[in-house]
């Protein structure tokens, strides 16, 4: 592997979950990256996937294993599922979690409170009940952290059918048929099933009213009444908790379409104002130079001079979202650029290389800098004038370069005398340095730096 | 030597195949990326000048793609644009150079016929845009080898900032054009070497104040 080649670092977190960390550039980083992951979470493991970086060069952690692709799918599957997951789905197994929980809570306390009065003959089906309540429990709250659905899977609902028809007859079972162990269990499994499908609410409701009947059949039931209560209580339970799912799936599915619809209308509404935008930009800025243009196209001068200044203008308003200019050295020196291409008819290549924030030295360097361009655009005869700074290392470097007729420093004219002067005088009093290079016939030089 | 003309603005391809015309043979052109690639793979020019931006893709995928069967064909990326990622991506990508869509047809020539010959060519912004993306890096993260820049080559790519050409350069440091040359390949071959999502980052960040 290449050093700079990405790597993926990854800390596993309890449980055989994984958290990516970040991707970075290169074992230095990933080294680095590592050992912090390592410092904010110790006696985690540590991955670093994406090549073959070497074993031990991440500190005292993890051996490194090449990038595997298994954990990328899970990892990919797990947030697939979370991003599909449906907000009022989920809140139905979560209540239904909640719901499943106060069941087998109730029950358990049933049947301890029954181990604990004695009157068990066959305690053993108590023991049974209230173990298999425990574990049924604790299994649903961890597939829910683990975001496994133990709820409302087929599976869980068969298995909550199953011990709820086991609590039916687990009394009898027990050897004291007049004991109640179920409590408000059944009901519930009734609603549970209702999140799941209709099939499933309808299946539980009908294995449970049957049981009931079943019961009143050998007898643990006192009488028609109670059994006939029970079987009503399952069969219009099932039916009132799979009405008002109903009515909640139906209401959430017309409150997404509209507002998807809503969005809808709004994103095209901006894309129709941002249209007319572009249409109104465009007619008020190229069309009505384009028609300059066309009306001048004798002056050839003119219009370049145009063309440059539209250019500069749509370039502007397309890279920069037509936000107010700052007033950095960066920015600065493009306005000036901009200022002397139109009032001077040269071309000005400004290229900077970082920035310094505006500053009475950068003001200063600005004005120079100003006057060494608007010298080279007067003086030098050329049609380009090169403008580059540079910011680094506490200094900012201009260079102003025409390749014009040049002249010799030792015998400067009165006239630039002058303009020498005030470039020279504005930078040497911010304490920076002025150098002007010029040969007669090879163009001139003017490099100004301060330190801003 | 065959040129190949890739914009997707006709008055600009018509504009540039007249100029080009009494120098090269300009052998084709097209409008589209899908469009490039085809007829770049049949025409097999020596060198395409190529729009940084085009309609179904942009320049980089044309680089990338026809320098997987065709490695041989330059490219030489011009653009209106000033946007550094753009331009930056398809030097990355493998084009040996680019130059602004107002450069005078007289250095136009010479640039292609410089890329032609396997120099590279680096217009005052590209070598602005290079100087601030290896600066960019952050140390520690940094590959001597490939994500810094020599004292020299430093030095030449300020040249170019600055507007020099390369025989002023060389007369400036006292060596010859050749070296000048070579120092900018280096350049040009550690900027396509140096890793992307470094320089993809300084992009996002410039293209917020540029």
């Amino acid at each position: 592997m290449s050093a700079g080649a990405v790597v993926e670092v990854v800390v596993e977190v309890g449980g055989g979950g994984e958290v990516v960390v970040g991707s970075v550039v290169g074992v230095h980083a990933a080294t680095t990256s590592a050992e912090a992951a390592t410092r904010r979470s110790p006696g985690r493991r540590i991955r670093c996937t994406g090549g073959s970086v070497p074993p031990g060069s991440v500190g005292a952690t993890e051996v490194l294993i090449p990038q595997d692709p298994n954990t990328l799918h899970r990892r990919a599957s797990i947030l697939d599922r979370l991003a599909d997951g449906d907000d009022l789905e989920v809140a139905f197994r979560r209540i239904a979690l909640g719901a499943r929980l106060v069941g087998l809570g109730w029950m358990t306390v049933l049947v301890v409170l029954a181990l604990a009065s004695g009157t068990l003959v066959r305690p053993v089906h108590g023991w049974i009940l209230g173990g298999a309540a425990v574990a049924w429990g604790l299994a649903s709250l961890a597939g829910a952290r683990r975001r496994l659905d133990l709820v409302t899977a087929r599976g869980s609902v068969t298995v909550d059918i199953v011990l709820a028809g086991y609590a039916l007859f687990a009394p009898r079972l027990a050897g004291a048929p007049d004991q109640l162990f179920y409590g408000g269990y059944p009901l519930i499994v009734v609603a549970v099933a209702a999140v799941r499908s209709r099939k499933a609410v309808t299946a539980a409701a009908a294995v449970l009213s049957g049981l009931s009947l079943a019961r009143l059949a050998v007898g643990d039931v006192a009488g028609v009444v109670e059994a006939a209560s029970q079987v009503i209580t399952y069969t219009v339970g099932a039916a009132i908790f799979w009405w008002v799912l109903e009515v909640l799936r139906r209401s959430e599915g017309e409150r997404r379409a509209a507002l998807e619809a809503v969005a809808d209308a709004r994103a095209r509404a901006a894309r129709a104002e941002e249209r007319a935008e572009v249409a109104t930009h465009l007619h008020d800025s190229v069309l009505q130079t384009l028609a300059l243009i066309q009306r001048r196209a004798a002056d050839a001068e003119e219009v370049a001079a145009l063309a440059r200044s539209q250019e500069r203008e749509l370039r502007r308003w397309l890279f920069e979202g037509g936000s107010a200019p700052g007033d950095g050295l960066a920015e600065g020196l493009r306005a000036i650029g901009a200022e002397i291409e139109d009032r001077h008819r040269v071309r000005v290549e400004v290229v900077t290389v970082g920035d310094a924030p505006s500053s009475p030295t950068v003001a200063a360097l600005l004005a120079a800098t100003r006057e060494a361009i608007v010298n080279a655009a007067r003086h030098s005869g050329e049609q380009e004038v090169a403008v580059f700074a540079e910011v680094a290392e506490g200094r900012a470097t201009v260079y102003v370069r025409d390749r014009g007729r040049g002249f010799d420093p030792a015998s400067v004219p009165a006239d630039r005398r002058g303009l020498a002067e005030s470039i020279v005088g504005r930078i040497e009093r911010v304490g920076g340095r002025v150098e002007v290079i010029s040969t007669p016939g090879r163009g001139t030089e003017v490099r100004l730096e301060v330190s801003p | 030597m065959k040129v190949f003309v890739v914009d997707d603005h006709d008055l600009f391809r018509a504009g540039v195949r007249a100029e080009l015309a009494d120098t090269f043979e300009v052998v084709g052109e097209a409008s589209d990326t899908d469009a490039a690639i085809e007829l770049i793979r049949e025409r097999e020019p020596d060198v395409v000048l190529l729009d940084v931006h085009l309609p179904g893709g942009g320049g980089r995928i044309v680089v990338e793609e026809v320098r997987k069967t065709h490695p041989d064909i330059v490219f030489l990326a011009i653009s209106a644009s000033d946007a550094p990622e753009d331009v930056v991506s398809v030097v990355h990508a493998g084009a040996r150079g680019y130059v602004t869509k107002t450069i005078a047809t007289a250095e136009l020539i010479d640039a292609i016929a410089r890329v032609a010959e396997g120099d590279a060519v680096f217009s005052p912004r590209l070598a602005g845009f290079v100087l601030d993306a290896f600066s960019a890096i952050p140390v520690g993260e940094v590959d001597p080898e490939l994500d810094s820049l020599s004292a020299r080559e430093r030095e030449v790519l300020q040249y170019i900032a600055r507007g020099y050409t390369y025989r002023e350069i060389a007369e400036e440091l006292y060596i010859s054009v050749k070296t000048v040359e070579s120092h900018v390949s280096a350049v040009l071959r550690k900027l396509q070497l140096s890793n992307r999502h470094e320089l993809t980052r300084w992009a996002h960040q410039r293209r917020l104040v540029d």
